[in-house]
Formats: structure tokens, sequence, C-alpha cells
């Protein structure tokens, strides 16, 4: 569905932008390792957080991606959003 | 916070729209939270939708810590009209799920009175029938409902969903739907495995213009993976046969 292939280390990059903004956390991006819980002591992503998170990821990588990408899946951590972007992204 | 929560004066809590989409397109939306009054049930539909042009969730006023739920349906109606007219697109389409189809259609009718041609409206297996506080089925929905939207937000969540849950539920028991007071187009789509067969002849004599389509499905199996191209395919045809409209 995407029209430009993008790399893991992009996509990474993107999702830990959203979800730190989605916490509200003052901290970059880069602060914040794949292996960090989704909720936890760090982050804080709830259902509406996921709503919003697939449209925000076609709009910075500028990628379409199945609508149903983030259906039927349970994530835990950033690694678990990342690989199935990637898929998406990949698909 | 807001005062209005029954009554018919306050002020407007812009924390419960949410932003979801800000692509620039001709076709807004606004999606109507479910009972319970979280956002989560549109996880597949919010891309595609996002696609058309901004896009923005009204999510119940009771589920944040220190909220007070809106305990009629025409207070959440205005509360939802106000904010959507603060807009600086307007939503020129409304959405709702089950019980958030009942709020759209009631908002968008309010919006109409201003206009004197109401928002398009969505109505996603949503009854229009008179709620009785003794039916079984309801008492499973509220479990349901009650238990995904903990599962979804956390377990600190429990008190203030139960309290917005069970508002909700009161307010659509003392509700009588508002029939139709303005031209504007309607679409229902009704699960073929719904808890209401009746629903589109019980809408359709309250909305002359009444699209209905089916989708081969349960109540909360309606955005499954299976069924949500169903879903968003049956929106992308009323969409593009909106007056005007191009997507």
């Amino acid at each position: 569905m995407t029209t430009h292939q993008i790399d893991r280390a992009t996509i990474s990059q993107a999702v830990r932008r959203i979800v730190v903004a989605e916490s509200q956390l003052a901290a970059a991006p880069d602060a914040v390792r794949e292996d960090e819980p989704l909720n936890g002591s760090v982050l804080r992503i709830n259902s509406l957080s996921f709503v919003k998170l697939l449209v925000q990821v076609e709009d910075d990588l500028s990628v379409t991606l199945p609508d149903d990408l983030f259906v039927g899946h349970s994530f835990r951590t950033v690694a678990d959003l990342v690989d199935v972007v990637e898929q998406g992204v990949a698909a | 916070m807001a005062a209005e929560n029954g009554g018919t004066s306050g002020v407007v809590d812009n924390s419960v729209i949410v932003p979801l989409g800000r692509r620039e397109g001709p076709t807004g939306t606004a999606l109507f939270h479910a009972l319970g009054g979280g956002l989560g049930h549109y996880l597949g539909l919010a891309p595609a939708l996002a696609r058309k042009g901004p896009l923005h969730g009204l999510r119940a006023l009771g589920i944040q810590p220190g909220e007070e739920p809106d305990r009629t349906i025409a207070a959440m109606a205005r509360r939802y009209a106000a904010l959507l007219r603060e807009l600086p697109q307007p939503p020129r389409l409304l959405v709702g799920w089950s019980f958030g189809g009942l709020l759209a259609w009631e908002t968008g009718q309010l919006l109409a009175d201003t206009t004197g041609f109401g928002p398009d409206v969505v109505l996603i297996d949503s009854s229009s029938r008179d709620w009785d506080a003794h039916d079984p089925v309801l008492r499973g929905i509220r479990e349901r409902v009650l238990w995904e939207t903990v599962a979804a937000l956390g377990p600190e969540s429990l008190e203030p969903v139960r309290r917005t849950l069970d508002a909700h539920i009161g307010a659509r028991l003392a509700h009588r739907i508002t029939p139709a007071r303005h031209r504007s187009r309607t679409l229902l789509l009704t699960c073929t495995r719904g808890d209401d067969p009746e629903q589109a002849a019980a809408w359709g004599t309250l909305i002359p213009d009444l699209t209905v389509r089916s989708v081969d499905a349960d109540h909360f199996g309606v955005f499954s993976r299976t069924t949500l191209p169903v879903v968003t395919g049956h929106l992308d045809d009323f969409i593009n046969h909106s007056a005007g409209a191009t997507t």
C-alpha cells in the first residue's frame, strides 16, 4: 500500500515521536527504548491513542497503511508497534 | 470543566473533542463515542475517514478523573453541537456506532437547526427502539462495555467508566428519538446478526431520506478485519454520492 520503501529506523523514530507526544512526555523520542512498555511508568498509551496513532504514522511517513493494521492486535511495547507498522509499510 | 450535565446552560469543555486526523479534504467527519464514552471501536474506521478530511472524535465527559458525566442525551447533543460549530471546518459527516449513532443523529438535528440543512449522518447498528431497564440484553451489554472499556483504559478507569456508562444507560432509557426536522442524508448500516432486527423499519418512520445497507456481522463484530472493508465500502459509496462531494 505504501509508495516508497522506508527503513525500520525511520519507522521506529516516527512511532516513538508519536507515543512520546501521546504520553505528554517532555522527553526526546530517542530517550524511549523500543522495549519500553506502552502502558507503564514512562508511556501511557490508551485506546484513544491507538485510534490516533495509525493516522499520525501515515502522515509522518507519507504512506498509506491498511485500515485494519491495528485491528485484532495487542501491543505491549514500542517494538510491537514498530513491527506491525513495518509490516504494513512493506505490504 | 463543563457545568452542563443535564441542564440547559454551561460552558463548553473542549477536552471532549479530540483531533484524530488533520489532513485537508472536502469531508470533515466527527465520530461519536459509544456507551461508556470511549472511541476505541473506531480503530479501523478512523484511518479511512481521516484520508477524506479533518477527523475529530467526541469522547464522553465522565471517563477522566474528576469529570461528571452528562445525564441526558439532549445535554450531550447540545455539548457536541456547540463544539462542532466552533471548528474551522465544521464536519459534513457525523458517524456513530450503537449509542454513538443516536448521538450523531441528535447532534445533527441541532446543527441543522442553525443552518436548515444538517450534515450527513451514518448510523452503524444503532437501535432506535425504546429501552427496557429490565431487558437481560441490556444487562449483558452493560457488562461487556464495562469490561471492554476498562481493559482498554486500565483498571484505574473502572469507577469513572462505570459512572459514565450508567449515566449513558439512564439517559438512553429516558430518551425518545427526535424525528427528522430537516432535510439531510442518513445512512443506516444494520448488522445481520444484531440485537434489533427491526431497526431499519423503526428509523424509517423517523427519517424520510434513509439509506439502509447491511453488514454480515454481530453488533460487536462490525469493525472486525472481515467486515471492516464492507463498512468502509458502504461509507465510501455514501460519501461519494453526497451532493457536491469529491473524494
